[in-house]
Formats: structure tokens, C-alpha cells, sequence
């Protein structure tokens, strides 16, 4: 069955002297951007480049969790129709994506977990979720490996799922392309020129664009690209670690998380038990090492919470990078001192759950108008007015 | 000869007690220990020193044993993972009958819903390949140890480097993962080959040395996030793990045989250069084999094998052959001919077991057929923590005995 693949991505040399939009960075958020502009701008010349290759940022290397349960109407909201996006996405773009849906299970350990994870289900069932609180034993009903000990209530929506994220990657790559969207790996953004504060051009390693639309998708890397145009982001990179295991035959069925810990784990479709815990000793910046102390803090969670797992074998360990704000959530929309810039970062490592909405939603912003309450929400400026957000359900 | 008995897959077996699992399920005349994950194709071991996945079984509760060097105890129960059925008649086999050309699990299916949705069901439910181990294991304390130099890898350059460290007054740690020093010396030695050099493996006291260990990782901070100059190298054995604070790591790991590409070459009975060598260290031998590939290993396994009485056929070149067989090789089909073989033996160039290295900041590349460390002549890497000697960076002989003086000087700071 050995199709005739075309090549999705371009070479860099070819990288065009000018564009109508450039959206830099060619992970899931940059793509799934660019993909959904192509359609409502079939005319423009649209270009995609990145630093690395096509996964080889957090997009290749996350969990490829995909939850409802947050603890804002604004995220409860996206991340409902991104799990129906994602539900439908190898149907829809021709590339399994293994969608399962296994449910999350949120564990609390103390009364005030328990009440913020109450009041996040109760606002996530006015949305229509089937997210419900439940007790150690129904818990251990749905994992019978859990440890139930210490173990007062949990959260738990059957309707959340787990992906293997590369064939998302793959997908919207070859969408784009299909759509006469060109992506340039290995271009790495060397500056900017201006006309007056608007953007003219992007200087690249593979030469220089013209062009007056810019789209930042570029995650961690974000605050250094910014800062090409004199732009400081709040914004800044964190690595965070991820470990995997031999594969076993399936029996986890959802993914179980800990918001204390930050420990979570879930079972993939090839039956390796993959997870990480929060671990805030990492080096600053950008960086893709793998730690001692990471394998100890995860062994230690994992054994606590799954005591028949201490002999499962891991087989290997990776990071990735991610960018955090100030408040927890995105910094999406236009910059009032750099026309032509928009941003789409700021995701809390939570970036590829939300990219297939968030693609769409910036898509008809963009082109249509639409949608400018989310922007506003979001926006850059809301740290200067002091307008801080909050969203408790994070992992990492 | 002592024997133990032992259980597999409900069957008992009388077993030399000086064997693995695996080389006694081969002696006995077992190849077929499991199946691939994807197509329940028939697999055994191929290397036997826990670089392939052939040899995996659940042992004893715990799934994933790497039998190949899992010594044999009375009692042990020994499964098979992975199949509907039997080893020998795996019900999901058929998805390789049904999938002659391959499988594209990328795009099957992708046309409706519901048939990708019970594609995915059916997929979930045949992957992986181990089940959950049965008990829970009590928690362990992590051994640590402050060391000068750690040396991973007892062949001859590992040993002259760790003695070396010793005479400039530091302190060593010298693991390797087999029962006994000499690496690949030792090998050629065991199997009839060539005369070990006993010096070679002579250990200056104080060099501490811990065999049956393999070193997982190395690391360059603290658990407590604190960054060394040197780095932390992560070993276990079967009495736990131990976590070795050094100065500098020097990786004496070898070499892994390459594979040879030809049809049939995954079944089992199709094995390494040095996996033959294992066998025959251990007395295990056919009636007859085939040789594929070159090199000067395969010619000096031939020449040992055609004493020992075995009909050889080959060596042949890789694209002239195929292996058949139903669950194990049976024939070797060279040209017109058709052999009849027990094993294959086949052999490629060699690559660097380097990864530890790498993990470390060194770097590979490719030359002479295979991937080698990139290492000086004194043993160092592009990281300074990390020193490379011997095979695996592609120098044998006098000139990896050389390095290997040059980077135990280096390491201790005493050149």
C-alpha cells in the first residue's frame, strides 16, 4: 500500500522574496492558522516557516491531551468545540490521529481541591459537559490500579481524550499545502524591516520576505522573536518534561491528573504509559535536556498513585518548551505599536489542545472581523491595564 | 552439568542452570519466544546481549523480560506475550496474511467514521505487548556514590582505562553489563576463536567493579536541580540502582553488529555475528548454517564453526539471498540453490553502542559502515565531562589501548 507521497514542506532555498501573510512557526498553532486563512483568503500568499523541522518543537513533543475541564467559561467554551474538531480530524484531513475518548480524571486530596474542582465541574456542566465530582471508590471503579488512600473526590469527564500528536502536524501540513500554503522548515527569523512602526519585511536565514502581515505562533521561542521588533513579552519559556514506557496491553483507560503535583499520566494508543509532573528546577530559556531530578519526582508520584506500576519499565525521556504568562492564558491579537503583528502565544502548554479552535477563531478575526471578544480577552495590553486573568485547571 | 527445571507457557523444562532464558529455550530448541507488535510475525532472539527486541517474554509477572540474559532459576515461569493463541499459532498472524504489502496505519480507514472508529477500537485492543506486572514492587532506596571517574564498558580499553585512573591515584568505578570482564575479547574467546588475554582483564585494586550492571543514563545536575561540572551516571543491577556522582565518565561501550537487509531476515533462527558467538560460548552449535554479509567476524565465525563440524553455506551477499521458514529459518535460498539451515548467521559493519555518550554531549557520525563516537586519539568528546575510547569509536588494538591511557590521564587530571 505504498502511496506516492508529495513533499509537504518546501526546501528553504526557495523561501519567496515576498508574501501576503507569514505566520512564523509551523507547529500545530501555526498551522492550523494558516490552514483556515487559506480558505477564507484563497487569494493571498500565504507562507509558514520555521526554525526546525515540521514536530520538531512542543507540537512533536507533548502528552497529546485533549480536555473540556478548565475553570473559565471562555476555555470550557474553546476547548468543547476543539475536542469535536479533534473527534472529526482524521475523517475531515485523511490522517489517523488515534482520537480516544478515555475521559480525564482529576484527582483532589485535600478539602480545597476538592471545592475548586467542584465549582470548575458545576461551571463546565452549565456548558453542557458531562464533567462530574465523584468518590474514591467510583474512582477506583474507572482505574482499579489507583491508590485510593488520602484520595477525597475527583473530577471526571468520560468525554475528554488523549491523541498522538505528529499525524496533527502532518495533517493540517498537508492541508496547507493542498490549500497552496507554502511551509519553509529551517528558516529561522533573523529580524525585522520597518516602514515606520508597521512591519515591511522578515529577515530570514533564507532571505528576506516582504511582507506586512506577520503571525506569531512561535510558543517558547516567542518573547526572543518579539523582541526583534522591540517587543517585550511577558511571556517566557519553560521546559517541561515528559517520559514514556514499555507498552503494555491496554487497561488505563483515562488520563489521570493531579493538579497538586502536576503529576499526570495517561496510556497511549501503543500502550505505553506516557506522563510528567511539574518541576519548576529547570535551566532558564530554551532548553531540551532531560533531568535526574524529573525521573525521581515522576517515579515517586507515579508509584504513590499507581503502587502496581513500580516495576513498568520507562523506556525513554524527552522535554519540550512551552511559553508562561503572568496570568495563565494565552496572549493572543494585534499589538498597538506594531501593525501588521499578530500573536498567538502565550499557551501554557496547553497550546496544542486549543490550536484546531484557536486556528479557526484567529482565521475569521483575521478575515472576518469575528470573534474580537476573545481577542480583547486575551489581548497583550490587558497586563498594562492591569486586567489580569485567572484559570486554575493547569498542568505543568 | 546441573540442571533446574523451569515452566514455559505451562510446559515444564529441564534447563542447564548456567543459561539464560533464552540460550535454554534455543539449546532446547525453541526459537520462537514471541511476535512483532504490528503483524504477529514470528521472533527470537538475534543478538543476545539485550540490543534487539527478539528475546522479550514475561517472566516471573514481569512483562518485557529481556531473556537473552536473564539467568535461569528453579521455578521461573516463563510466558509468551503478545498472541491469540500459541506462540506457534497466533490467531492475529493473519493480519500479516492479510496485509501482504504492508499495512499504512497513517491513513487506513480515514474515509468514514464509523469504520474509523471500530479501526481504532480493534487497534487499541491488539497493541502493546506486555501486561501490567502482577505485584506491586516495595519502594527501593537509590544507592549513591561519590566516585573520580566511572568507566562503562569492561572490554580491554574500559579495563586499561579504569586500572590506568587507579595508578594516577583516583578513584573508579568500572560496570558492565555481562558476568564477566573482556567484552568482545572475551566472546571471540568463549566461542573458540582466539586465546583470551587474562592480563587484559586484570583489575589493579582499587578499581571497584560491578558486573551484571548497566548504566541507564547520565546526567549533569543534582536531584535537586543543582548543576555539576562533572555529572551523575545512573547504574543498575539486580540489587537496585545506585546513582554515581562523578568527575568524568569514560564510555567503553563497543560495538552492535549492523543488520543485513534480505527477505526472511526477521525470522527467528536469523542472528548476529556476535550472537553466535554466544551460543557457541556456550556450547550451543547447529548442524548447519548459512552466512550472509562480510566482515572479518563472519569469516573467523566460519572458520570456528566448519571445525566444530557444522556445514556452513556461504557467506553469501544480502542481496543475493532469502530466508524462509514457517516459525523459524528452515531454508536459506542462495541463487538456485536451497539450503537447509538451522541458523543464519548474519553479519554487517558495526555502529558505536553510543547513546550514553551522546546523552552525555558527545556526538556520532557515520564512517567505515556504522556510527562511531567522535573522540580524539586521548578519548575526548565534545563535552568535557565525557571521554570515548576503544570500539566504539572506531580504534581497536594498540591504538584503543593508547586512548585509553590518554583519557584515564585526562580524566583524572593528570596529563
Amino acid at each position: 500500500m505504498a502511496d506516492k507521497r508529495e513533499p509537504i514542506t518546501h526546501d528553504p532555498s526557495d523561501l519567496p522574496a515576498s508574501a501576503d501573510v507569514v505566520v512564523v512557526g509551523a507547529g500545530i498553532m501555526g498551522l492550523a492558522t494558516a490552514y483556515h486563512l487559506a480558505e477564507r483568503w484563497p487569494k493571498r500568499r500565504i507562507i509558514v516557516i520555521d526554525k526546525g523541522y515540521l514536530c520538531s518543537g512542543a507540537s512533536g513533543r507533548n502528552g497529546g491531551g485533549i480536555r473540556a475541564q478548565w475553570s473559565s467559561a471562555t476555555n470550557i467554551g474553546l476547548m468543547k468545540e476543539s475536542l469535536e474538531l479533534c473527534a472529526d480530524f482524521a475523517t475531515a484531513m485523511g490522517v489517523n490521529v488515534w482520537f480516544r475518548r478515555g475521559g480525564y480524571l482529576f484527582l483532589a486530596r485535600d478539602e480545597e481541591r476538592v471545592r475548586q474542582l467542584q465549582a470548575s465541574a458545576e461551571l463546565q456542566q452549565e456548558h453542557g459537559l458531562p464533567t462530574r465530582m465523584i468518590g474514591a471508590k467510583e474512582a477506583k471503579g474507572i482505574v482499579p490500579e489507583l491508590e485510593t488512600r488520602g484520595l477525597l473526590a475527583a473530577s471526571w469527564n468520560p468525554d475528554d481524550a488523549v491523541v498522538f500528536p505528529w499525524p496533527f502536524v502532518w495533517g493540517y501540513a498537508k492541508g496547507c499545502a493542498a490549500r497552496g500554503v507554502g511551509i519553509f522548515p529551517f528558516t529561522d527569523v533573523l529580524g525585522f524591516e520597518r516602514k515606520g512602526d508597521a512591519i515591511a519585511a522578515l529577515r530570514t536565514t533564507g532571505g528576506t520576505i516582504r511582507c506586512s502581515e506577520v503571525i506569531l505562533a512561535t510558543g517558547a521561542w516567542s518573547p526572543e522573536v518579539a523582541a526583534h521588533l522591540g517587543l517585550v513579552l511577558p511571556n517566557r519559556p519553560h521546559r517541561h518534561e515528559i517520559c514514556s514506557t514499555e507498552p503494555l496491553k491496554p487497561f488505563l483507560g483515562p488520563l489521570v491528573a493531579d493538579l497538586d503535583s502536576g503529576l499526570y499520566c495517561s496510556q497511549s494508543m501503543r500502550g505505553e504509559i506516557v506522563g510528567g509532573i511539574s518541576n519548576e528546577r529547570v535551566p532558564e530559556g530554551i532548553d531540551h535536556g532531560s533531568s535526574l531530578r524529573f525521573l525521581g519526582l515522576y517515579a515517586k508520584a507515579m508509584v504513590k498513585t499507581f503502587p502496581r506500576f513500580g516495576a513498568v519499565k520507562v523506556l525513554r525521556q524527552w522535554s519540550g518548551c512551552y511559553d508562561i504568562t503572568p496570568d495563565g492564558n494565552p496572549i493572543v491579537g494585534p499589538v498597538a505599536n506594531v501593525p501588521g503583528l499578530t500573536l498567538l502565544c502565550g499557551f501554557m502548554g496547553h497550546g496544542f489542545m486549543m490550536a484546531p479552535i484557536m486556528g479557526r477563531r484567529i482565521a475569521d478575526y483575521l478575515a472576518k472581523g469575528e470573534g474580537v471578544e476573545l481577542i480583547e480577552r486575551w489581548g497583550l495590553g490587558r497586563y498594562e491595564r492591569g486586567e489580569l486573568l485567572e484559570e486554575a485547571m493547569i498542568l505543568g | 552439568m546441573a540442571t533446574v527445571r523451569i515452566e514455559v507457557d505451562g510446559d515444564e523444562l529441564e534447563v542447564s542452570a548456567e543459561d539464560s532464558v533464552a540460550v535454554a529455550l534455543v539449546r532446547s530448541g525453541r526459537w520462537l519466544l514471541g511476535r512483532s507488535v504490528k503483524y504477529h510475525r514470528p521472533r527470537g532472539p538475534v543478538c543476545f546481549r539485550e540490543r534487539c527486541e527478539g528475546c522479550l517474554m514475561r517472566v516471573d509477572g514481569v512483562p518485557n523480560v529481556m531473556t537473552c540474559r536473564k539467568p535461569v532459576c528453579a521455578g521461573m515461569k516463563v510466558k509468551t506475550q503478545n498472541v491469540v493463541g500459541s506462540a506457534s499459532f497466533d490467531l492475529l498472524s493473519i493480519t500479516d496474511w492479510a496485509f501482504p504489502k504492508g499495512l499504512d496505519h497513517h491513513h487506513m480507514w480515514t474515509r468514514f467514521k464509523p469504520t474509523n472508529d471500530l479501526m481504532k477500537k480493534i487497534a487499541r485492543r491488539v497493541a502493546g505487548v506486555g501486561t501490567l506486572p502482577e505485584k506491586a514492587m516495595p519502594p527501593q532506596v537509590v544507592e549513591t556514590l561519590r566516585m573520580d571517574v566511572v568507566v562503562v564498558g569492561a572490554g580491554y580499553a574500559g579495563v586499561a582505562a579504569a586500572n590506568e585512573v587507579a595508578r594516577c591515584g583516583a578513584s573508579v568505578l568500572l560496570v558492565d553489563e555481562a558476568r564477566a570482564r573482556g567484552g568482545e575479547a572475551r566472546l571471540l574467546s568463549a566461542a573458540g576463536l582466539e586465546d583470551e588475554d587474562e592480563e587484559q582483564i586484570r583489575l589493579s585494586p582499587p578499581v571497584a567493579y560491578r558486573r551484571k550492571t548497566t548504566a541507564l543514563g547520565v546526567y549533569r545536575a543534582r536531584p535537586s536541580g543543582e548543576v555539576l561540572d562533572g555529572g551523575i551516571v545512573l547504574v543498575h543491577n539486580a540489587e537496585g540502582l545506585c546513582a554515581v556522582e562523578c568527575n568524568a565518565l569514560i564510555v567503553a561501550s563497543g560495538v552492535t553488529g549492523g543488520a543485513v537487509a534480505f527477505p526472511g531476515n526477521d525470522l527467528p533462527g536469523v542472528i548476529t555475528a556476535t550472537g553466535a558467538l554466544v551460543l557457541l560460548s556456550r556450547g550451543v552449535q547447529p548442524e548447519s548454517v548459512g552466512l550472509v554479509g562480510d566482515g572479518p567476524l563472519l569469516s573467523a565465525l566460519a572458520g570456528r564453526l566448519r571445525d566444530l563440524g557444522v556445514r556452513c553455506h556461504g557467506p553469501f551477499a544480502g542481496a543475493d539471498v532469502q530466508a524462509h521458514g514457517k516459525s523459524q529459518v528452515e531454508t536459506l535460498r542462495a541463487g538456485k540453490k536451497s539450503h537447509r539451515v538451522e541458523w543464519v548467521v548474519a553479519g554487517a559493519p558495526p555502529s558505536a553502542a553510543g547513546e550514553l555518550a551522546v546523552q552525555g554531549g558527545a556526538t556520532m557520525t557515520w564512517g567505515d559502515g556504522g556510527f562511531f563516537v567522535d573522540a580524539g586519539n586521548d578519548g575526548s568528546t565534545s563535552s568535557p565531562f565525557i571521554f570515548a575510547i576503544g570500539s566504539c569509536t572506531n580504534r581497536r588494538g594498540q591504538a584503543a589501548l593508547e586512548q585509553a591511557l590518554a583519557a584515564a590521564r585526562l580524566a583524572t587530571g593528570s596529563s
